[in-house]
């Protein structure tokens, strides 16, 4: 039974000078740590884990060493910290390039590799032993009839606590704890996978990502949780890309029930909760409060603040990119976050290969896209199945070669396809190395390499090997 | 004085053009010719104090609540100061000057000076009277002084003023916001120790520097005869070296200059680029944002691969010639310095320090000297505590960067035991918060990276640059915990492919 089920819903508003002092602040209105954390228990704490790179594409470091030292304060016997990062990315990479483990260690946490990840390094792990380790690490959960395994750690751990790093997001507007909290099961459980005929026309792909976070969610509820929007990456996020920007609000909204929490959030940030699949589904399914006029809100006053925050693009073709243009067709939800994420990491790390790539480039996305600009001279990038399989007969297909006798027809040689429902972004970035040209895509070929030097082919198999088994 | 009477006699000057008389030039100990001060003041005051005529000197006392003395000084043209006069020190009758907030008192000593000498003033600098001790101090002896350490006084001058808040002007032109909120932000770190750090990295040179304009063209000669301290610094006119100008070509100017001056090499500038990269330097706002510092590396870039168009060289730098580089082309490394790409590689370092640091981030830069120990070899851990020179923590908030701080030895090196960065990262990030990283840089690499792009730079030796990449693979002279991506890279590739993957970023293509 989670300690909040008999609670109230409390939730907190702090505004102050640093992250670390908002959140002793924000701990001391809710009633102080001892009212989540034990004498003796071992604590879980989920925190953003995505990617190898700086503040705030994971979670404000100095935050989590102020939670951490507060439930060692309040007697816990272990802390243990974790997430899964971004799909073919492993723990063990973020943090040796963050140097996490020893930090953890020194604030007296841990790092745990829910991915096994410290393991893959080792020699003679083949897939067996790899399989035995998976087993003995996690759990097999059953939610409304969906399997979701989930590392033993979190499910073991007496307390549970979420600390989430606020940032925009393509497709749920913000990072709020409830979307955050889907990281806590493997990569490859957290994908979806295309079902029935009108899987696109009925967005079914948010459909089924928000019916998935929400299980997952309701597997270990927190028991504290805390949006930290001290900083917030506005404009283009969740990670660092070249249209980003981090502003300044000195907020952070924490409370023992993470929907409650969201919505107060969401409140403050200007978004209507009514429109928030995620809240609401949350609400409807019991797992915690989102009306407002319920929730027993201390600190600073709701009504006070009111946070303008530059969302992510709602279009693709917002996301300019020089001589490229942007046709989009009828695409749901799964292809239009991958496209984002992957039209923004080229607009950041192919600034000098997008200016001397050839002028005529199209990128065409989703069901029955508009044709190319010019279809004899355009490259053209088939974007996702639903792309490439809508314009299996279209004209730029095959070019056509007319001398005095006969008509040739040839497959066009312009034509890239990205294939994937959706595509996957790291396989896209070495199909366009190919496709354009190592030589012709310097800074692309550039980050490529640097992505490979902590993604090396030896462990990412493990991973691989690992994830299925 | 003595350039006030010049100043007054300038006239006579323009007309003959003959008056050759030395002067120096105020609060240094360079003699040169008086039109050189005069065209100096002429040309560079209006830009970058004030474009107006008349300024009033007030000392006050220390404590800010009498007026000591009130000098005004007249001027024909802004920055041409001809003559002065000593005010009565009660002319300007007011109960406090508000040094925070000038306008009032500027008003006052406007409408004052108007009725009583019919004067208008354009600006106010009001010095305590400890400024002018310390300005008094500085020039006791200053033409014994060579220029090294009057530079490294200069600097400590300026740093104190600052500093200890004891001059004042108004309006506050873009330099002095500049000064101030740059010693701020150093935040007591002095700038003659950054001054003789970059000194000490620099290899014995002998150069001179033709600074182009239609009207006055100068020519610098700076020299450092051997590693250490000695400095010199010499200004003339083409006059003075007896050389006329008229109808001369850059390219034979160059040359006669090289051999009259007997320098190594002669730089070719033009005054206005000079002036238009410094006047978007003292603009720049504080905290400094690295996007900033983006831009003003892409001007430099882009001056870089201007040669022969902004700027030019004597003897002509190898490295530009069409040939040798067709040759080294065909080992596959393309290093055509007229075609860097001045945007991209800005682009790439600021995306990189975005992406790796982070948007906010702290990091600490530890200089160490290992060439003390043994040619430079010494064991790793060894070489950290033992060659330790400075540590600079430098916290970025939001790209830009807000506080450099300078961290004491003790405060790396607890109980002298021989820490690791992994330790030392620990340690400071208990102090200060987490630290994203720390890097450690030897001198022999800073010296190096200095003298291989301006000293030697001239030089064809392509392999010789590569050996500039190789030292960032010795972790004696280069390393940072925790290793970042680009680091990985680095340390992961082969010379010869790292160079070409990343010329093929820093040089456009195109070429022949
Ligand atoms: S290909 Fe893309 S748009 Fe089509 S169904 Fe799959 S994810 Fe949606």
């Amino acid at each position: 039974m989670d300690l909040i089920d008999s609670e109230p819903v409390e939730v907190a508003i702090v505004k102050g000078e640093t992250p670390k002092e908002n959140l002793l602040n924000g701990i001391e209105k809710l009633g102080g740590i001892s009212k989540y954390i034990n004498n003796g228990d071992q604590v879980f704490i989920k925190f953003n884990l995505t990617l190898p790179c700086g503040f705030p594409t994971n979670t404000n470091f100095d935050v989590i060493e102020t939670i951490v030292k507060a439930c060692k304060k309040a007697g816990a016997k272990k802390v243990y910290l974790g997430s899964f990062p971004f799909k073919g990315v492993t723990i063990k990479a973020i943090s040796d390039i963050l140097g996490l483990k020893k930090y953890f260690e020194s604030v007296e946490g841990e790092l745990a590799f829910l991915d096994n990840s410290n393991y893959f390094y080792m020699k003679g792990f083949d897939s067996k032993k790899l399989k035995v380790i998976k087993n003995r690490s996690f759990s097999k959960v059953e939610v409304n009839n969906k399997t979701f395994i989930v590392p033993k750690v979190i499910l073991d751990s007496d307390k549970f606590i979420s600390v989430n790093q606020v940032n925009v997001d393509p497709l749920f507007k913000l990072r709020l704890s409830l979307l955050s909290s889907y990281s806590i099961i493997p990569n490859r459980f957290q994908e979806i996978l295309k079902k029935g005929e009108n899987f696109q026309s009925n967005d079914q792909y948010k459909q089924d990502l928000i019916s998935n976070i929400i299980d997952v969610f309701s597997i270990k509820k927190p028991n504290l949780v805390i949006n930290d929007l001290f900083y917030v990456l506005e404009n283009a996020g969740p990670f660092i890309y070249k249209d980003s920007n981090l502003t300044k609000t000195g907020i952070m909204v924490l409370g023992n029930d993470a929907v409650a929490v969201d919505a107060v959030t969401s409140k403050i940030m200007n978004l209507d909760i009514k429109k928030s699949d995620l809240i609401l589904k949350a609400e409807e399914k019991g797992l915690g409060l989102a009306d407002l006029s319920k929730i027993k809100i201390i600190g600073e006053n709701i009504k006070n603040i009111d946070l303008i925050i530059k969302k992510c693009a709602k279009k693709l073709d917002e996301i300019k990119l020089q001589n490229f243009s942007i046709k989009t067709g009828n695409l749901c939800s799964g292809c239009f976050k991958q496209a984002y994420h992957l039209l923004n990491l080229m607009k950041t790390n192919m600034t000098k290969d997008l200016k001397y790539i050839t002028p005529n480039n199209s990128f065409l996305i989703g069901d029955d896209p508009p044709d190319p600009n010019n279809i004899s001279k355009d490259n053209i990038i088939l974007f996702g199945d639903c792309a490439i399989s809508s314009t299996r007969k279209k004209k730029f297909k095959v070019i056509i070669k007319e001398s005095k006798k006969k008509r040739k027809y040839k497959a066009n040689k312009k034509l890239l396809k990205l294939s994937g429902c959706p595509p996957d972004i790291f396989k896209c970035i070495k199909l366009l190395l190919n496709f354009y040209g190592k030589r012709d895509l310097p800074m692309l070929n550039l980050y490529s390499e640097t992505v490979a030097s902590y993604t090396p082919e030896k462990i990412t198999k493990k991973l691989r090997i690992w994830e299925v088994g | 004085m003595k350039i006030l009477k010049y100043n007054s006699n300038i006239e006579l000057f323009e007309e003959s053009k003959e008056l050759k008389e030395r002067v120096r030039i105020p609060l240094s100990p360079i003699e040169t010719d008086g039109n050189i001060v005069y065209y100096l003041f002429e040309l560079l005051y209006p830009i970058f104090i004030n474009d107006q005529q008349n300024i009033l000197d007030i000392v006050i006392s220390d404590n800010e609540d009498e007026i000591l003395k009130l000098i005004l000084y007249e001027t024909k043209k802004a920055g041409v100061h001809e003559s002065f006069q000593i005010l009565q020190k009660d002319l300007i009758k007011i109960k406090n000057i508000d040094l925070d907030n000038l306008n009032d008192f500027f008003n006052v000593a406007q409408s004052v000076l108007m009725k009583k000498n019919n004067i208008r003033i354009s600006s106010l600098r009001i010095f305590k009277n400890k400024a002018i001790e310390y300005i008094n101090n500085f020039c006791k002896g200053l033409e014994d002084l060579n220029f090294y350490e009057f530079v490294q006084h200069f600097l400590d001058l300026i740093h104190t003023i600052f500093e200890q808040k004891i001059f004042y002007i108004y309006p506050e032109p873009n330099i002095y916001k500049f000064l101030k909120k740059l010693i701020l932000s150093l935040n007591g770190i002095k700038l003659n120790n950054l001054f003789e750090f970059l000194e000490e990295n620099l290899a014995p040179f002998n150069v001179s520097i033709i600074l182009n304009s239609e009207k006055l063209i100068l020519i610098l000669k700076i020299q450092k005869i051997k590693s250490g301290s000695d400095l010199t610094f010499k200004l003339y006119t083409p006059r003075n070296l007896g050389i006329n100008v008229n109808g001369i070509s850059k390219k034979r100017l160059m040359n006669l200059i090289k051999i009259k001056l007997k320098a190594e090499k002669v730089y070719f500038f033009n005054q206005k680029h000079l002036i238009s990269l410094l006047s978007y330097i003292f603009e720049l706002e504080f905290p400094l944002k690295i996007e900033n510092l983006k831009f003003i590396l892409q001007k430099v870039l882009f001056g870089f691969r201007s040669f022969e168009n902004h700027w030019d060289m004597v003897p002509q730098p190898k490295i530009y010639n069409p040939l040798r580089r067709f040759l080294i082309r065909l080992f596959g490394i393309n290093l055509n310095l007229k075609k860097i790409s001045h945007w991209a590689i800005p682009e790439l370092i600021y995306s990189s320090i975005n992406s790796n640091f982070g948007l906010n981030s702290k990091s600490l830069l530890i200089l160490t000297n290992i060439s003390k120990y043994k040619n430079g070899k010494l064991r790793e851990l060894d070489s950290l505590n033992k060659a330790f020179r400075n540590a600079l923590l430098i916290e970025i908030e939001n790209s830009r960067i807000i506080k450099i701080i300078s961290i004491k030895r003790n405060e790396l090196f607890i109980n002298g035991t021989p820490n690791n960065l992994q330790t030392i990262k620990l340690q400071i990030s208990e102090k200060f918060g987490f630290i994203s990283s720390v890097i450690k840089i030897d001198s022999l690499l800073i010296n190096e990276i200095i003298n291989k792009s301006v000293s030697t730079f001239s030089k064809f030796k392509p392999f010789s640059k590569l050996k500039v990449i190789k030292m960032f693979k010795n972790k004696n002279l280069f390393s940072i915990y925790p290793e970042i991506p680009p680091y990985k890279l680095m340390m992961g590739k082969r010379i010869k492919s790292l160079t070409k993957l990343i010329l093929r970023v820093f040089i456009d293509k195109h070429e022949f």
